[in-house]
């Protein structure tokens, strides 16, 4: 069964004085275990896509179903909730809170979903070992690399357990090298633990790592196609 | 094109800057209050103590305020009092006292009396005095008839139409005996007055006390009280020889100025307290003004622009902010303190009790004051805070690294 | 909870300029107004004092009519017995009986009006502090015939001094005219000018001889160990002796007991005042804090931290920002307190001279109690909590996706 389905999704933004017309009718069907990149130019709809699916934003028209849940009906508060319990995010950037270290930026998310308080301990420092900061766990994150930070975003995506990830140009602002380590651990953890990631790019060696690729081009799938 | 610059950047975050000016107007608005109320209240007291106890300025013999008796009396004829008018337009009036304390006595009662010899329509100039009878009227000059505070009359059991016994002690130890009818009884708004005066006219107290010609003081009234010292000035200068001695109100009540004097200094420091709190406020807005925009300042300066030219943009901005906030602030506060001006706030109950047990004869009620000074200085004080907060901005462009900043 | 905490405490320090600047407002502003209130408390608290002490005591006695009309014969009857049942009575401290009789003073300069008022020396002085009131020369337990003691005031008007001889002149019982020579003994400092011109004081034994041939008394004052006890004393002696009037302190002077009321609450104005100029402060700050922050609150929300919480943190913010400067505040003006403790607070330089002409203490010691200080620190809680609202309202109303939108 996809863990995502997206019905006939539009969104329009200034409906009454300059219609900007972000989505058009997109349907898309995610499977769990997925890693997929949805790819295309700036102002193609991608982000817009990709903050539908995280119930950042309404659509115009259409729905979001995850995990048979159709979460564009939900009311605000009980959408809050939805994304902290089944849902993971990594932006661009702005990704940490500044005042808190890296274990506390981690920690922080099962705070809110009121995890054991030792299991919590135990999950922060197995998330930042396996992301490669072990040892930096008190760092504050003006102390860290634009890497190290991602990755810190990633952990804390991961921290709460949840049914995917989703990476809004998860790279846009890192070098080579460390866009490189940061996908070899997003999908080492693909491979491993079968973790769900949808992610969106214009990174041409970004989008060779995918293995499923979603182009749009004004609001639309132009492309829909499997790597292997 | 500064000030221009100015205004556009005080809208880039207009909340900031609309909060800023309300505290502003806050400070100012409220400040006007207090330092109107005071002047009213202070007004309001100069006032009734000068109409009903002492007279803004007086004539005294120079022996007498050292030795308050009738032998220190001071001879007043037609020639004194058309020198003092002649040489001074600005005296509205000139009222002759002559004042002992005597022994009034009913057939039953005794008591101590203020036995004041008046001119009544002099005195109805100053304090109303003819309006404030309550019952009877008032003795035409020569009359052999007197006129009772309400107070004393009650106490001694008399009204009008009673005979009234005064004994006492004229000039150079004269005796002084006489009896009078009640012609009326007035009402006195000092209480302490209103149980020990006794009016009668001016040349019937002098035959009484055998001192004809002479008074105990001559009461003068400015047409404007502000013009107080310079009369009393001038007058020095010209009776300086007469063995003559001429009192302001200042000092016939110094208690009186140091009791408004205490309540200014505990105004000055409430305010000010405001204002350093409201000065944090405008200082908050101006440091965040400068520091989030390090960068821009670094821009503009490597473009060409001069520092002095930036410090001068942050220099209005600030400039502008209390401009608005003083505007705001007179806008909304002179309206207020004019009704108030023109419709003192009656009080009651226990308030009412408190200004009569005073004693001063005022009413019961906040008064206020439109004087143009409480208004600049208000402006004043806000632009001095203006002037201070701006060294910041200007001390942090003055140092600016051009470089560093623009790579920010 | 803990979390969020840490979190809005560790977002204080993220602008150290901006939160520096309120913390110095907040620190400031509740320094000066703790400080002022604790002023004005002990100000009224030793004025209250001071009247008790010396003028009205806890609680008087007299004949039903005799405030009013004063006159000579009105005395207190069945004076044996009430002074007997009050000595017995362990709730009271001390008590004295008084002759007063209304009067004219002479002396070889002038004539004044007093009253004259006839003291047991060893009761009034445990009764009030009348022996402390003395400035110069002896208390009246001397063996001078017909001693007298007077203001330094009414010595001056009159031109005496101790030693020398004044005659007094006052109605006995059967409203007789009675005049004797009597010898300055002493002067006194009163609680203002207007009492050290208007009351001299003599022995009671001395004075009632003149008035009648026994012992009559026209007043009792009454001064309780526990102020708290007045009523129910009084509540027992108007049973005992229905045909006198009791009257407690509040009775005999209602402005006192208003004084009282509205002293502590305008001190609490003057704080609300200085309350509400943070405010602006506050509000400015948190809404900056929340612009410069959007994205994060953004990012904060999207990941799952819901309205709530993001309410409390920005709420904590203010609240925890505030209350750090109001309890430095709070602690300096409790310092400035302890360090004037024994000192006081001299308010001469400011005028301070009148206080003593209106029966007010010059030197101020500062009382703040426990109470008013969790008042304030609520006060001060509530004004965090209310500037908080709006930029918490501002935060609620960031959509996730428009706020992490921004990045782009």
């Amino acid at each position: 069964m996809a863990i995502i389905t997206t019905s006939k999704l539009s969104k329009i933004y200034n409906p009454d004085t300059v219609p900007v017309h972000a989505l058009r009718e997109v349907s898309l069907s995610i499977e769990e275990g997925e890693f997929t990149s949805i790819v295309g130019p700036s102002g193609s709809g991608k982000t817009t896509l990709l903050n539908m699916i995280g119930g950042l934003d309404s659509p115009t028209s259409g729905y979001v179903m995850i995990n048979g849940d159709n979460i564009t009906e939900m009311k605000e508060g009980k959408l809050i909730d939805y994304r902290l319990n089944n849902i993971g995010f990594v932006f661009q950037a702005y990704n940490l809170i500044p005042v808190f270290t890296a274990k506390e930026n981690v920690s922080f998310i099962m705070l809110l979903q009121k995890r054991d308080k030792k299991e919590m301990e135990a999950r922060t420092m197995e998330l930042l070992s396996e992301v490669g900061l072990g040892g930096r766990e008190n760092a504050r994150p003006k102390e860290l690399s634009g890497g190290q930070q991602q990755r810190v975003a990633v952990a804390r995506a991961l921290a709460s357990r949840p049914k995917f990830i989703l990476a809004d140009e998860p790279t846009a602002n890192l070098d080579s090298a460390s866009a490189m380590n940061l996908l070899d651990i997003m999908e080492r953890m693909n491979k491993e633990q079968n973790i769900t990631f949808i992610f969106s790019t214009h990174d041409q060696r970004v989008i060779d790592r995918a293995r499923r690729v979603v182009t749009m081009v004004d609001g639309r799938i132009d492309k829909d196609e499997l790597h292997d | 094109m500064i000030t221009v610059l100015a205004w556009r950047n005080l809208w880039r975050n207009y909340r900031r800057t609309l909060i800023t000016v309300t505290s502003i107007i806050f400070a100012v608005m409220l400040a006007l209050f207090v330092g109107s109320l005071n002047r009213g209240t202070h007004n309001q007291m100069i006032d009734s103590m000068s109409r009903f106890h002492t007279g803004y300025l007086q004539v005294q013999d120079s022996l007498y305020q050292d030795e308050p008796s009738l032998d220190n009396a001071l001879y007043f004829d037609e020639n004194l009092a058309a020198e003092i008018e002649n040489a001074h337009p600005e005296i509205l009036s000139l009222l002759p006292r002559l004042e002992t304390f005597m022994l009034a006595a009913s057939d039953e009662q005794t008591r101590g009396a203020m036995v004041l010899g008046v001119e009544p329509r002099k005195e109805q100039q100053l304090n109303d005095l003819t309006d404030r009878i309550t019952a009877g009227s008032f003795f035409e000059p020569g009359d052999r008839a007197v006129v009772l505070a309400e107070g004393l009359a009650g106490r001694l059991n008399l009204t009008v139409g009673d005979s009234l016994i005064l004994l006492g002690q004229g000039r150079f130890g004269m005796t002084a005996a006489g009896l009078y009818e009640i012609q009326g009884l007035v009402r006195h708004p000092i209480r302490d007055m209103n149980n020990q005066m006794v009016y009668m006219s001016l040349p019937e107290a002098q035959w009484l006390l055998s001192a004809e010609d002479y008074v105990s003081s001559i009461l003068l009234t400015p047409t404007e009280v502000r013009h107080t010292d310079e009369i009393a000035a001038s007058l020095r200068d010209q009776l300086d020889e007469g063995g003559l001695r001429i009192l302001t109100w200042q000092e016939m009540m110094p208690e009186v100025l140091q009791l408004i004097e205490l309540d200014i200094a505990q105004q000055y420091l409430m305010v000010g307290i405001l204002y350093i709190v409201i000065g944090f406020g405008l200082f908050g807005t101006v440091l965040m003004m400068t520091l989030e925009r390090l960068r821009e300042f670094g821009v503009l300066l490597s473009v060409g622009m001069k520092r002095y030219q930036l410090c001068m943009v942050m220099f209005a901005e600030t400039l502008l902010i209390s401009l608005l906030g003083v505007m705001g602030g007179f806008l909304i506060g002179y309206p207020l303190i004019y009704f108030f001006y023109r419709n003192p706030i009656p009080l009651t109950g226990d308030m009412a009790a408190v200004v009569e047990e005073m004693g001063m004869g005022m009413e019961a009620a906040l008064t206020f004051s439109i004087d143009p000074d409480i208004f600049w200085t208000q402006g004043l004080i806000i632009f001095i805070l203006a002037f201070v907060i701006c060294l910041y901005p200007i001390i942090k462009i003055s140092r600016l690294n051009i470089l560093e900043a623009s790579r920010k | 909870m803990s979390t969020l905490l840490k979190i809005s405490w560790r977002n204080i320090w993220r602008s150290p300029g901006r939160s520096g600047v309120l913390l110095a407002a907040t620190v400031a502003g509740l320094w000066a107004g703790v400080f002022t209130a604790a002023i004005t408390n002990g100000f009224l608290e030793q004025r209250f004092e001071r009247l008790i002490e010396t003028e009205i005591s806890h609680m008087q006695i007299h004949h039903p009519e005799y405030l009013i009309e004063r006159e000579p014969h009105m005395t207190i009857s069945q004076a044996g017995e009430i002074i007997e049942q009050l000595r017995q009575n362990e709730n009271i401290c001390a008590f004295t009986p008084r002759t007063l009789v209304d009067g004219m003073i002479q002396s070889p300069v002038t004539t004044s009006g007093v009253q004259i008022r006839g003291i047991d020396p060893d009761r009034e002085e445990q009764t009030t502090n009348i022996r402390r009131m003395i400035v110069e020369g002896e208390y009246l337990d001397t063996d001078t015939r017909n001693p007298l003691l007077i203001g330094r005031k009414l010595a001056e008007k009159l031109n005496v001094d101790i030693g020398m001889r004044v005659v007094l002149t006052f109605q006995d019982t059967e409203n007789e005219l009675i005049s004797s020579s009597f010898n300055i003994v002493g002067l006194f400092k009163a609680i203002s000018t207007a009492e050290e011109e208007s009351k001299v004081f003599t022995p009671a034994s001395v004075l009632s001889e003149y008035l009648a041939d026994e012992p009559v008394y026209h007043e009792l004052a009454i001064l309780m160990q526990d102020e708290a006890m007045s009523d129910s004393l009084a509540a027992e002696l108007k049973r005992d002796f229905p045909h006198l009037e009791t009257l407690t302190w509040e009775e005999i002077s209602p402005e006192l007991r208003y004084l009282e009321e509205v002293g502590s609450v305008s001190s609490y104005v003057f704080l609300i005042i200085i309350l509400l100029a943070l405010a602006f402060g506050i509000l400015n700050t948190m809404l900056m804090a929340i612009f410069e922050r959007s994205r994060e609150l953004g990012m904060l929300m999207a990941i799952g931290m819901n309205k709530t919480k993001v309410f409390t943190m920005i709420t904590l913010e203010s609240v925890m920002l505030t209350l750090t400067g109001a309890v430095v505040g709070i602690i300096l003006a409790l310092a400035t307190i302890s360090y004037l403790g024994d000192e006081g607070l001299n308010l001469e330089a400011v005028g301070g001279a009148a206080l003593e002409e209106v029966g007010y203490d010059t030197v101020v010691f500062p009382i703040l109690e426990t109470g008013s200080v969790l008042m304030i620190t609520l006060l001060v809680i509530i004004t965090a909590l209310l500037s908080a609202v709006y930029p918490a309202i501002k935060a609620l109303r960031l959509k996730p996706a428009e706020a992490v939108r921004d990045q782009m």
